[in-house]
């Protein structure tokens, strides 16, 4: 049998490991901001403290549980999915809920592998439509009166999932993993450009401005890290660039209704079709 | 300009700085091939250069002088078996003294010495540029270095002779940027030959190619010749010596050799029998690599008869990663040369007739998919 007996140091692995390297400030912060913080200012118990290291630790035991009963690897893409579940959720995330969705969400991904971590969102979200608690606000922002500037949103006061809000910190993983190799940049490049070219006509035709449109802390976080897991994304350079063109020119459309559930709605779609964008793109190449 | 990449070199492999010698083997096996007529048999007598086996195009001669003693078949092939006499008494070839080299004595003498490839290169296209490839792109083989090494004099001499007689515009000798040894000897040598030019390649994979090698200096294969290092020292004793080609140059490499070899041994030696004879390796479970790391095949070496094609044998343990599910990184379709796309040949089962077996694709991909097989075939 042909074979090559030389092998590259590449590994399947390391991107997997430098985004678990990246979510640990993320988590810190959250740790800090939704808990700590309000920890400190008597408005969570010292059980609700805990909830973003819970969400994290079931994260991974759910992930060992699939790892043993499946024969999988732990360190996966089921991994980082479980691990980005537990930084994206609400502020007020109910553990029980949690813990019921991404069970539900495992299973399903053993059957049939699609990223999860934007379909918990679809979920949570439109549940909380349901029963009236939609806020991506911590207790602490609902109660008081507030201002953010821009310093202050670049800095984690912004709205957003529960360890999702540090935006600086989201820019400087983005320039961080636009120097990796694996790393399919072409998509968040292609899409914040796209997604900023038009949101800023926007501004500029319509005289109106909007941080949350601006400095979406879902939108960023999604556009670096959920977009471009590599098993949901095109592995030809025009299927990213079309990937990426599709998700800004969405996630524009969709700012008008709901930018939140939009970015997630559209990252769910994309992954299931991208396949669909490579087939069309060597169609061209022909 | 294509993208191409260095290797990672990480077996410890240690080369003994000459080039060793098994030139007089006890039996060589000649190839009966199909279509050829056999006008020996059984007791015959043969001299160094006697015609063995002959078509209308080709003629295949006698690396050494003996009796022949029969056939055998190894791996499936018809092989006629020579037992060496060790008199090494050549055929009498025409060996009237060139005054000249002029254009018509070097095609006629490579014509008679079985370069009809080069002969006919010679005659039928307008050259401009020569180009000797001191290089190897597979990794752990040193042929071609070391021949370009050993015998800087006799190529710098050839070059000089066909670029006199064929009035080429351009020579030049390629090493790799690297190759510290061959750079100090051609450095001091070239300035006798104002005419031909010391070009150092990058030590990239692919690039000691002739099709690369030659895209990377900017030269066409419409008025190019490109002619390896092994080929060249042949060709030069076909002209000054009027020899025949019978030996090989072939690389025994291995991380468990204290010193791997180049060795210069007759073509239809027996692999098994140079390595018994040359080398000594204390490991079992060992796996005989034909060829290349990139682009060889296991072999059992007493299958193995140096032929024409053959590079050399690379031992080492067999330790191959373990194969992963695609995660679509793309990163074989990015790096192959030719732009094939190993991806889709994987999932359709659709060879491509583009592919040049580079083995680039399963050398990059990250889940240590072995995307040849797809691309070649399952079977050797």
């Amino acid at each position: 049998m042909y074979n090559v007996y030389l092998k590259s140091k590449n590994n399947s692995k390391r991107l997997i490991y430098i985004y678990l390297i990246l979510f640990i400030p993320f988590i810190i912060y959250g740790f800090y901001k939704n808990g700590i913080s309000l920890y400190q200012k008597d408005l969570i118990s010292i059980f609700n403290l805990f909830n973003i290291p819970i969400f994290i630790l079931f994260s991974c035991l759910i992930t060992y549980i699939f790892k043993k009963i499946k024969n999988e690897e732990f360190i996966s893409y089921r991994l980082i999915l479980n691990i980005m579940i537990g930084m994206i959720t609400f502020p007020k995330t109910n553990i029980i809920i949690y813990i019921i969705l991404v069970t539900l969400l495992n299973i399903l991904y053993t059957f049939k592998k699609c990223n999860i971590a934007s379909l918990y969102m679809i979920i949570y979200i439109l549940l909380s439509i349901i029963l009236k608690n939609y806020s991506f606000l911590n207790i602490y922002e609902e109660t008081t009166l507030h201002s953010y500037s821009l310093i202050n949103i670049l800095f984690g006061n912004g709205s957003g999932g529960i360890c999702q809000t540090f935006l600086i910190y989201s820019i400087l993983s983005f320039i961080v993993l636009i120097c990796i190799y694996e790393y399919k940049k072409q998509i968040p490049i292609t899409g914040f450009i796209f997604y900023y070219i038009l949101i800023i006509l926007y501004f500029i035709i319509f005289k109106v401005f909007n941080y949350e449109l601006l400095l979406n802390n879902n939108l960023i976080f999604s556009f670096i890290f959920i977009n471009t897991i590599s098993i949901f994304t095109p592995y030809t350079k025009g299927g990213n660039y079309l990937y990426g063109f599709t998700l800004g020119l969405v996630c524009f459309i969709l700012s008008f209704f709901d930018l939140n559930l939009g970015v997630y709605i559209i990252s769910f779609i994309l992954s299931l079709i991208s396949p669909y964008y490579d087939k069309l793109i060597l169609k061209l190449q022909r | 300009m294509r993208k191409l990449i260095k290797l990672n070199n990480s077996l410890n492999i240690k080369f003994d700085s000459k080039i060793n010698e098994y030139i007089n083997p006890e039996k060589l096996y000649i190839e009966i091939l199909p279509n050829f007529d056999l006008l020996v048999k059984q007791n015959d007598k043969v001299l160094k250069g006697d015609i063995l086996l002959q078509n209308k195009l080709n003629k295949i001669k006698s690396p050494i002088s003996g009796n022949i003693i029969g056939t055998t078949i190894i791996n499936n092939k018809n092989y006629l078996v020579i037992l060496n006499n060790y008199e090494e008494k050549d055929k009498y070839y025409t060996k009237k003294r060139i005054d000249k080299f002029n254009k018509e004595n070097i095609i006629n003498i490579l014509y008679e010495y079985g370069y009809s490839y080069y002969a006919n290169i010679f005659e039928t296209k307008k050259i401009n540029n020569l180009i000797i490839n001191g290089m190897e792109d597979e990794p752990y083989i040193e042929n071609n270095p070391f021949i370009i090494n050993k015998y800087s004099k006799e190529i710098l001499e050839l070059c000089d002779i066909l670029s006199n007689a064929f009035d080429f515009k351009n020579s030049y000798i390629c090493v790799k940027s690297d190759d510290t040894s061959n750079i100090e000897i051609y450095l001091n040598k070239i300035g006798t030959y104002p005419n031909i030019k010391f070009s150092l390649i990058e030590n990239k994979y692919l690039l000691a190619n002739s099709f690369f090698l030659l895209e990377n200096m900017n030269l066409t294969m419409d008025d190019s010749l490109v002619i390896n290092a092994e080929d060249a020292i042949n060709l030069y004793n076909a002209l000054k010596n009027y020899e025949i080609k019978t030996t090989k140059y072939i690389t025994i490499s291995s991380p468990f050799l204290t010193k791997s070899k180049v060795i210069q041994v007759k073509i239809g030696t027996s692999l098994s029998d140079i390595l018994e004879n040359n080398i000594s390796i204390k490991e079992k479970d060992l796996t005989y690599i034909y060829n290349g790391l990139m682009t060889g095949y296991e072999v059992n070496p007493k299958d193995i008869i140096i032929d024409n094609n053959t590079k050399g044998v690379i031992i080492i343990k067999k330790d191959l990663p373990k194969e992963e599910e695609c995660n679509l990184c793309g990163m074989c379709y990015k790096i192959c040369p030719v732009k094939v796309n190993p991806k889709k040949v994987m999932d359709t089962n659709k060879k491509s007739k583009n592919c040049i077996d580079c083995g680039l694709c399963s050398y990059i991909c990250p889940c240590k998919i072995n995307l040849r097989k797809y691309l070649r075939g399952k079977d050797v």
